[in-house]
């Protein structure tokens, strides 16, 4: 993201082509909202829930699905803000949507977002100002995003279908030091049953790199 | 340059099977005698090469002690001369086993060297190995450089190929978009070009209504303007001949008016004569003679006077007539001018007509040349379809052809709309194609890269182990060495040399002579030896660096090869997560699925116990169905039976007593007797049940028995009486019914006043009757139906009907038999007794 980014309008990006700063907060921000739609998308994709219950909107140039259900924009409303916090203070280290059976509970697929953070102090200098830690063109990041959401439509050639009615859950990888508020549980690794490892296309906001995964229950032979 | 060539461990293997044979070969030369160990234990220093510190101070058993048991058991005189002689005999032997210790020292030394050698080479293959394992490094680097720079070169590539497929897709897009437009434009053509078609029939066909109606009223108002220009040029003519006439007559009158100006001068002039011929006669009345002649010519001159006068008059009366006609003329004139402003109008208007004209005329080259495509579209028609002779024909294959062009329209706009889907289908499967090309594309590289990547590491593996798995052999064998694990007879060897040495050691320390001449070699071999196991100790200190980066080296691998189990970090999820959710949603649906089935259950159980009472129900409903069933049947057996029955009574009533008896149930029960020797079917009884009577309605027929009714009814009241006389008189020939007689008939007392009414106003009854006949006969069609079904044996429309055909024209005012049914109040009863 480049310029300053507000908590407020953390979800609106501004299109400004100008090559500006990039705050680790304001990386923070983009990588969040890579989430929110990446998520989403995938939930779309994947037919995990049904389609009449997203809305189409426009987003880095592509068209994408946000989910419309009440309960589902509650969970990423009170998700994504400690991501983005935990992004900011440089203690994410991935984030894994998992996909289980609602019947059954099984692991079926796992889309991994490992973030690599590039070491900080923090965003702000003594002097008050922000800290700059990058310049990148806004519209080269979308380009990347672009790509991702573009090749995560794309797997759904591939990744086998769900035809079990199912669900999802967010694993957050983050540094034992990291703060936790209520309401977050500690979990177990999901293992996924003869699991086969498609590697996804990364993007970089040069604060953050996120790279994407997806592991999958493949069919037995 | 050969021991160069050759490995450190075969060099290393050869340097022991040389110092093996060289031990094995000679070990039975090997004195047991003592030898003159002066100096061994400077030269057996095993510090050298393969001994450590610690063990290089080895205790050697002196070999002299069992020499001197040997000797002092041996009995000689122990003095000091036999001791020399001793020596001096051994001197010899001793100088031999110092050569032969010198020469095994040699032996040592050159195996020194040799091990020097192979440490040397073993540092020359140590500094190959490193030049070796930097020089991969350096390709390894440099591989990944390329790597990178390909990767570059490739995302370079990729960048320029997405810019092609950008351009491409792009110029796609132009051309399928021209494409679309040329389809679009070509339609809209099409579409023009049949709109303007219908637009050009559509004109043509109100422009040749136009140009008929316009034909017409020009071919009107020519006619109307030519009888007018004929009409105004004929009254011009008329008036210019008139006008000139009038100018001819005005010219007459004015040359006449000349001459009777003249005239009038001449006259005036005569009477000037006259009167001076008058004052002659005045003076020739003197005269007697001319008197008479004069007096003549007086009158005849008074005459003439008299005569001009009036001629005078009438020239004024001529002249005024004249003035009227000039100024008739002269308002003619003004009506000729106006007749040419008229004229001109006309002008105005025939040219008007004309340029109309004209335009008509290009209305016809229009509509020839419209005709001439209407031809054309004929011939297209004829061509197209043989049938299109005729306009008619023409219009209804154009209508045809329009409603084809129409559902070819929609045919057309349906494959637009197919064409369209199919190519966002297809740009669709080809972003999808281009997408999984890119990705095969890309996954094809990078299985490649990580092929190249895998066959360099395996190569690099396998290097690297080799290098690890000589490196050890060398680390264990010079582990060996150092630790003296050799084989055995190295060791027995050694510690042959070593007790030997003890031996010597022994007795170089028992003699002092020794002690005082130190030997230069000697100590220049423990220089050496001491510089060589320094130089073997930096080498193992080196190969323990070595083996050391190796295990670090191996770690590094094993790091890289297995997974990261890095556990600096903690999995977390929010606890309200969807999957919970719907594992809470499935567990409440479940819950209420538990319930409902309960419930379900519940009602199964209950509905299972009111089965019990519904198959009872279900039994008494079968029974009481099959009683109805058994009931209907024997109600139709009876209603046959019956009708069979009614149908034979009738029929021996009919044979027996000669009447054939209607029964009648609704409204009023009512008997209707029709005499079967009657000869008019219309000639019925109707006898209706009141209460304990039966009452004759009246009929017309009853007009004929208003006797037989008096005595057999009125008075005895015996109908069959009446009946069996009807009978006998139709039997015996049928009274000529009289119609009017009905007034006439003797009606009975007790027939109603309403009969008397009746026969009062015979016309006025007559009339309503035929007004109650058709009301009646309204009804009767109306309550036909109801008679049909509730009266078993009711009085047919149809057989009405065919009596109404049947009826005589002067019976036509009598009711027919089926409007007897209803008008109870209108009919006349006698009541019987």
């Amino acid at each position: 993201m480049t310029g300053k980014f507000n908590k407020s309008s953390s979800m609106n990006v501004s299109v400004s082509q100008q090559v500006k700063p990039i705050t680790l907060q304001g990386s923070a921000t983009i990588v969040v909202q890579f989430f929110k739609y990446a998520v989403n998308s995938i939930l779309y994709q994947r037919g995990v829930y049904a389609s009449d219950t997203f809305d189409r909107c426009q987003q880095y140039g592509i068209t994408l699905f946000t989910t419309k259900d009440k309960e589902i924009n509650e969970y990423f409303e009170s998700v994504l803000p400690n991501l983005e916090n935990w992004l900011a203070h440089g203690e994410l280290r991935g984030v894994s949507l998992v996909i289980t059976s609602a019947l059954t509970g099984e692991h079926l697929e796992k889309w991994d977002f490992e973030i690599h953070t590039v070491p900080t102090d923090g965003d702000t200098t003594i002097t008050g100002k922000k800290r700059e830690y990058g310049k990148k063109e806004l519209a080269e990041i979308q380009k990347g995003i672009r790509n991702v959401m573009r090749q995560i439509t794309a797997t759904v050639t591939f990744l086998p279908l769900l035809d079990v009615r199912c669900a999802f859950d967010l694993r957050i990888y983050v540094n034992k030091e990291a703060e936790v508020m209520r309401g977050w549980v500690e979990q177990s690794d999901s293992n996924i049953v003869n699991p086969e490892r498609v590697e996804l296309r990364s993007f970089s906001t040069s604060v953050h790199r996120v790279q994407a995964s997806v592991t999958y229950k493949a069919d037995d032979p | 340059m050969s021991r160069d060539a050759a490995t450190p461990i075969s060099k290393y293997l050869a340097s022991i099977d040389r110092r093996h044979s060289l031990i094995g070969g000679s070990l039975p030369s090997i004195p047991a005698t003592p030898v003159d160990t002066t100096g061994l234990g400077i030269a057996f220093n095993f510090n050298d090469t393969f001994l450590s510190d610690e063990q290089s101070l080895l205790h050697i058993p002196s070999p002299t002690k069992s020499n001197r048991s040997v000797l002092s058991e041996s009995g000689l005189p122990s003095d000091r001369k036999r001791r020399k002689t001793f020596y001096e005999d051994d001197s010899e032997k001793l100088q031999r086993k110092s050569d032969e210790l010198e020469r095994i020292l040699r032996q040592t030394q050159m195996d020194l060297i040799d091990s020097r050698s192979v440490i040397t080479s073993l540092e020359h293959h140590k500094i190959s190995s490193e030049a070796t394992h930097k020089e991969q490094l350096i390709s390894l680097q440099a591989s990944n450089i390329d790597i990178r720079n390909h990767w570059k070169n490739a995302l370079e590539k990729i960048k320029v190929l997405e810019e092609k497929v950008g351009k491409l897709e792009k110029k796609e897009k132009d051309t399928s978009d021209s494409l679309h437009e040329q389809k679009n434009a070509h339609s809209n053509m099409v579409c023009s070009l049949q709109n303007r078609i219908l637009k050009l029939q559509s004109d043509n066909c109100e422009l040749k209504q136009k140009y008929d109606e316009d034909i017409n009223r020009n071919a009107e108002t020519v006619r109307k303007l030519s009888n007018d220009l004929d009409g105004t040029e004929r009254g011009a003519e008329k008036w210019i001949i008139e006008s000139q006439s009038l100018k001819d007559q005005l010219t007459l009158v004015q040359s006449q008016l000349v001459k009777c100006q003249a005239q009038l001068k001449e006259s005036q002039t005569k009477i000037i004569e006259f009167d001076e011929l008058k004052s002659k006669y005045t003076e020739a009345l003197s005269d007697a003679t001319n008197i008479k002649i004069t007096a003549d010519q007086v009158k005849k001159w008074e005459n003439l006077y008299v005569c001009e006068q009036i001629r005078n008059r009438n020239l004024t009366m001529e002249i005024q007539k004249l003035k009227q006609e000039n100024q008739t003329l002269n308002s003619t004139m003004s009506s000729e001018m106006l007749l040419k402003e008229q004229i001109a109008s006309l002008e105005m208007r025939v040219s008007h007509m004309t340029g109309e004209l004209k335009e008509k005329v290009l209305c016809d080259e229009n509509r020839k040349a419209l005709q001439a495509e209407i031809t054309e579209w004929k011939n297209v028609a004829s061509k197209l379809d043989h049938r299109c002779k005729t306009p008619v024909n023409f219009e209804s294959v154009l209508r045809q052809y329009q409603n084809q062009l129409l559902e070819f329209k929609h045919d057309n706009s349906d494959l637009k709309l197919q064409i369209q889907n199919r190519t966002e289908l297809i740009s669709k499967v080809q972003a999808e194609n281009t997408s999984l090309r890119e990705q095969v594309r890309l996954l094809k590289d990078l299985s490649e890269k990580q092929a190249d990547d895998l066959k360099k590491t395996s190569k690099r593996l396998v290097l690297i182990a080799k290098d690890r798995d000589s490196l050890k052999g060398l680390k264990e064998s010079y582990e060996q060495e150092f630790e003296g694990h050799c084989s055995k007879a190295l060791m027995e060897r050694n510690q042959q040399l070593e007790i030997l040495i003890a031996q010597h050691e022994t007795l170089i320390s028992e003699d002092p002579s020794f002690t005082k001449r130190p030997c230069e070699k000697c100590s220049d071999l423990s220089q050496k030896i001491q510089e060589l196991s320094a130089e073997l100790k930096n080498a193992k200190s080196e190969l323990d660096q070595k083996a050391a980066s190796l295990i670090l080296s191996q770690n590094e691998l094993s790091k890289l090869e297995s997974v990261d189990s890095d556990l600096s970090y903690k999995i977390i999820s929010f606890g309200k997560n969807p999957s919970m959710m719907s594992i809470d949603q499935k567990l409440k649906e479940v819950l209420a699925e538990n319930e409902r089935l309960k419930t379900k259950l519940q009602q199964l159980t209950e509905d299972s116990k009111m089965d019990g009472m519904d198959a009872t129900v279900v039994e008494e409903k079968k029974g009481l169905e099959e009683k109805l069933k058994t009931l209907e049947r024997k109600h139709e057996i009876l209603t046959d039976t019956y009708d069979y029955e009614t149908s034979q009574l009738q029929t021996a009533i009919e044979r027996l007593f000669g009447f054939h008896i209607i029964l009648v149930r609704e409204p009023q029960s009512q008997i209707r007797l029709q005499s079967v020797n009657s000869p008019n079917p219309d000639d019925m009884f109707i006898f209706q049940a009141s209460e304990n009577d039966w009452m004759l309605l009246e009929t017309p027929v009853l007009d004929i028995f208003r006797q037989e009714i008096e005595t057999y009814l009125l008075t005895a009241g015996n109908i069959p009486a009446f009946l069996g006389v009807v009978t006998v008189k139709y039997c015996q020939g049928i009274p000529e019914s009289n119609p009017s007689g009905r007034t006439s008939g003797a009606s009975s007392p007790q027939v109603q006043d309403q009969y008397d009414d009746e026969d009062e106003d015979d016309g006025d009854r007559r009339h309503t009757d035929e007004e109650d006949d058709e009301e009646d006969r309204e009804e009767e069609e109306e309550g036909s139906e109801n008679e049909r079904s509730d009266a078993d044996y009711s009085y047919d429309d149809d057989d009405a009907s065919d009596d109404d055909k049947r009826d005589p024209p002067g019976k036509n005012a009598n009711p027919p038999p089926g409007s007897y049914d209803n008008d109870d109040d209108d009919d006349e009863i006698i009541m019987l007794d």
